[in-house]
């Protein structure tokens, strides 16, 4: 993949350019992004606190008619719950960043999730009965439910190693006319 | 990116807490510390969530709000959402997290309903 290879290696020479004095901590979120190609690419730290850096960075950084809020809130509430499912229960190297590439073409946006770890498939989940009686119900299992609905598409793939995760949905009528 | 919890003091029975920023994977359990005394507390029947000022609510946040409804309905009470945005409404609705019918778009229309159930409950009906 040529844009993702170009990214990644655009977060690499921002990272060798800093100062011979700076923390060698790996930042919590990096960003690189390529306009003329709608494309981002994210590398989000295995923590929860980079995750809403993450999320908040969205908002902040997007442009504007880049999805519009309906669908960016959808891909929030989605990159919410698949990377802290990712923090909290993937196995594999716990310093090594998560990526998330962003895509937008003229009706729709595409995002791959991908982490290094043991293959683990979120859309094989059952959902859950939400017409349950409340007493019997289960406090969790919703966020991949919530995916599940927010997304046109939602699918996996274990690839060397990596997990990759691709979901869809269309941008917001309103940014596509 | 924080999330602001403000506690009203209780009204009879109605606890009413407001909530304003986003309730996500990092702010969750700051909500749980602070519903879990309220959870806790047999005087409180029904607790009002005021859901205006929360522009973002992850699947975190939505936990957050079925273990407050699941444990007020073991003592027979009930969580009532108040004001909620478009968008927290729709994931709300995705997973069936609270009833439509425990949801108000106004005030006026919590406080109708709530003068209703009080009326029941004096003259001795606590059909709902």
């Amino acid at each position: 993949m040529g844009l993702w290879r170009r990214l990644r290696d655009r977060i690499h020479r921002l990272r060798a350019a800093r100062p011979a004095d700076a923390p060698p901590r790996a930042p919590r979120l990096a960003i690189a992004f390529d306009s003329t190609a709608h494309t981002w690419l994210f590398r989000v730290a295995r923590e929860r606190e980079a995750i809403s850096e993450f999320c908040a960075a969205l908002e902040k950084r997007l442009p504007r008619d880049y999805a519009g809020p309906d669908t960016l809130h959808a891909f929030q509430v989605a990159f919410d719950e698949l990377l802290t499912n990712v923090v909290m229960h993937a196995d594999g190297p716990a310093r090594e960043p998560m990526e998330v590439l962003l895509k937008r073409d003229t009706q729709q946006v595409t995002a791959l999730l991908r982490y290094r770890a043991s293959p683990y498939d979120p859309t094989a989940r059952a959902a859950p009965d939400t017409e349950a009686p409340l007493a019997e119900r289960e406090v969790g299992g919703l966020g991949v439910h919530l995916v599940r609905n927010l997304m046109q598409g939602f699918e996996h793939r274990h690839v060397d190693g990596w997990n990759e995760l691709t979901l869809v949905r269309p941008r917001d009528p309103a940014t596509t006319t | 990116m924080q999330l602001q919890i403000n506690i009203e003091p209780p009204t009879g029975r109605q606890q009413r807490v407001a909530l304003s920023g986003r309730v996500d994977t990092h702010t969750y359990q700051d909500l749980d510390q602070r519903l879990a005394p309220l959870l806790g507390n047999a005087a409180v029947d029904n607790l009002v969530l005021d859901l205006e000022g929360v522009d973002y609510i992850s699947s975190a946040g939505v936990r957050s709000v079925f273990r407050a409804r699941k444990a007020l309905a073991a003592r027979g009470g009930k969580v009532l959402v108040l004001n909620p945005q478009p968008q927290i409404k729709k994931v709300f609705d995705i997973v069936k997290a609270v009833p439509v019918t425990d949801v108000f778009r106004s005030t006026a229309e919590l406080d109708a309903y709530l003068d209703k159930m009080q009326k029941k409950v004096l003259a001795g009906d606590d059909d709902e």
